[in-house]
């Protein structure tokens, strides 16, 4: 099983993420509301993947990728921003962080587990 | 002996002069001399004094003929400015070629019942030289006049003759100058239009020479660059100007003394240059030069500062209000995906038919805020292109492919007819489906339960993709706003058609930005066909 760490303080997005992701059969989803309750799970769970929204209140996630890199238990982990600023400026400098890459909300549900699946193989 | 014709002249007074055969060319050599009118001059009255002395003679003029009386431009010893051309023994001297002689007036038949000579200046003696201005047209004469009768001898003729020759000289030197001051006052006025259009422009202005000088400046210029009076006036080094705005470090950081000599070399290497200087006190100016001719070339300036700002603020807001719109989006769309997907079981009939109208449009919602994205993002030249050598067949079906589902819903049956061999243009594939989907979904929306046929074609130079449907067509109304941002023809929502309107517009700069083109094919017989011409690329 492949585990996927989807970080968002959205409530419902966390629970559509899950349901989508765990289309594929091979995935094993958790999910933080924040991004200090991510670095958390990430660095006792140790995912495989991580799905990292752009804006949230306190840590954001370029903060908590920043974060994520600096600790050496995560820093090997993948990170992919989900984010609704998909202004090409924005995208750049979140690929500038060091994200694998940078998906776009709404994203469609049915596919989303097979695109993240994708970005695992890479 | 007195002939006839002499005692005709007893009785009816003294010989009028006869009129030129070409009088009227005569005339308007006077106007064009400006020679019409009274009045002495200077240089005239210099040459009659001088003709006086010379020929020892006690009045010498400058006479000008005109058309009914001769005016003195020049006189010496006689204060009349004018007499009738009638009595006038010029008159008669501007139809000799050569110098007329009268020796003793009241022995000659013309003049000897002259008043002149019955009465005061009592001219016995008269001597002529007309003169003839560069078209050989006599204006006047230099004369001189005595009250005793005397010969002149042939030396003396000449000598007058030549003096006459400087008189038109003169004449011929005062009507250049008339030239000159006009030429000089037509100047005089332009510069002061051009002053008053630079001093009224409201960005900064300034010409500059080609030994960078300041020639022309207004006041905004010297505003907005915050230079002193004194550095500008009378003209100053655009040098100082330059090394002044880089020694404030407002042209970015290095050596002002390199900064001056790149920007010459880029002022003498290239035509025009855009430039954005942040001033120290936060403003940021817009500069362009463009070349002139003579080496010279305009500065102009403008406060971009507030622009900038709009911009940005404009920016944030698109970002944030579609950040704020999608994450809803997100929710609403991924959950009524996850369930018309089967994601969470089968679902009733009529709870699956409500689940599809929930979705349809939560779609809608999404596409409108990317189209609204899109159009922003055209508008500000900041959507990013990806540009490739691809095969235009494969992409259609693609685009055919992804529309698919929604062509099904309305009964559309899309055909594509494409040639054998491959046809490759550079594009951006996503923008390029973009466009072919946006012309499909319209003509399902809008010829619903019927065939939609996409052709692709070699045409000379460019590929044709031609997406043609079977609807009603579109009115000549609305065919000139098609393209427009926003618009949908009237009626369109009434018939249960949704949209943005948006969708044309955009299609339309993505294929500008491909340097293709996007019509209605004008020969259409039924229905609308839309037409996408793209630059092919040749085969290798």
């Amino acid at each position: 099983m492949d585990r996927i760490l989807y970080i968002d303080d959205e409530a419902d997005l966390r629970e559509i993420a899950t349901i989508s992701l765990e289309l594929d059969p091979g995935f094993e989803v958790r999910t933080a509301a924040s991004g200090s309750d991510g670095l958390e799970a990430a660095r006792q769970w140790q995912p495989a993947l991580i799905l990292l929204d752009v804006m949230m209140p306190g840590m954001d996630g370029p903060a908590t990728l920043a974060a994520l890199a600096a600790n050496p238990e995560t820093s090997a982990i993948p990170v992919v921003f989900i984010t609704a600023k998909t202004h090409p400026r924005h995208v750049g400098d979140l690929k500038a962080l060091g994200a694998r890459a940078v998906l776009a909300k709404p994203f469609d549900p049915m596919t989303l587990a097979g695109t993240v699946r994708g970005l695992l193989r890479r | 002996m007195p002939t006839a014709q002499d005692h005709a002249q007893q009785v009816e007074g003294p010989i009028r002069p006869p009129i030129p055969a070409d009088e009227a060319d005569r005339l308007r050599a006077l106007d064009h001399y400006r020679l019409g009118g009274v009045g002495r001059e200077p240089p005239f009255d210099h040459v009659t004094q001088f003709a006086s002395e010379l020929f020892d003679a006690p009045i010498s003029l400058v006479s000008i003929v005109g058309s009914d009386t001769q005016c003195f431009r020049g006189a010496c010893g006689l204060d009349a400015a004018d007499t009738p051309r009638s009595v006038a023994f010029c008159a008669f001297a501007i139809l000799q070629s050569d110098v007329m002689v009268v020796s003793d007036a009241t022995r000659d038949p013309r003049f000897r019942d002259n008043p002149l000579v019955t009465g005061e200046p009592h001219i016995r003696f008269y001597a002529g030289a007309p003169l003839r201005v560069a078209n050989g047209q006599p204006v006047g004469t230099l004369c001189i006049i005595d009250s005793k009768p005397r010969e002149f001898g042939e030396r003396e003729r000449l000598r007058l003759a030549r003096l006459a020759r400087t008189v038109v000289d003169l004449i011929e030197l005062r009507v250049e100058r008339f030239a000159a001051d006009e030429h000089r006052r037509t100047l005089g006025a332009e510069r002061q239009l051009l002053t008053l259009t630079v001093e009224n422009v409201s960005g900064g202005v300034a010409v500059v020479d080609g030994d960078l000088r300041l020639m022309l400046w207004n006041q905004a210029f010297v505003d907005l660059f915050g230079y002193s009076p004194e550095l500008v006036a009378g003209g100053g080094d655009a040098c100082d100007l330059i090394r002044l705005t880089a020694e404030r470090g407002e042209l970015g950081p290095g050596d002002p003394d390199r900064i001056v000599a790149g920007f010459v070399e880029s002022i003498r290497s290239t035509a025009s240059g855009r430039l954005e200087v942040q001033r120290r006190d936060g403003r940021i100016l817009d500069i362009r030069r463009e070349s002139l001719r003579g080496g010279r070339f305009i500065m102009t300036a403008r406060d971009v500062t507030q622009e900038r700002q709009i911009s940005r603020l404009k920016d944030e807001l698109v970002s944030t209000v579609s950040h704020e719109l999608r994450t809803p989006l997100t929710a609403i769309s991924g959950a009524l995906g996850l369930i018309a997907g089967g994601a969470a079981g089968e679902l009733p009939e009529k709870a699956r038919q409500l689940v599809a109208i929930g979705a349809k449009n939560a779609e809608r919602l999404i596409q409108l805020v990317n189209d609204l994205l899109d159009m922003d993002k055209l508008q500000s030249g900041k959507l990013l292109f990806h540009f490739g050598d691809h095969e235009l067949g494969p992409l259609l079906d693609e685009a055919i492919e992804q529309i698919e589902p929604f062509a099904h819903r309305f009964g559309v049956r899309v055909l594509l007819r494409q040639p054998g061999e491959p046809v490759v243009a550079r594009v951006d594939p996503r923008r390029l489906c973009q466009v072919v989907t946006n012309l499909l979904s319209n003509a399902c929306k809008f010829a619903p339960d019927s065939e939609v046929r996409v052709t692709l074609e070699r045409q000379g130079p460019v590929a044709r993709i031609r997406v043609a449907d079977e609807g009603p067509g579109i009115s000549p109304e609305f065919r000139a706003r098609l393209f427009n941002r926003f618009e949908q023809e009237d009626g369109a929502h009434q018939l249960g058609h949704t949209g943005t309107g948006l969708g044309l517009a955009i299609s339309k700069s993505i294929i500008d930005a491909h340097g293709g083109s996007i019509a209605l094919d004008p020969d259409a017989r039924a229905g609308t066909t839309f037409l996408v011409e793209l630059p092919l690329i040749p085969p290798a």
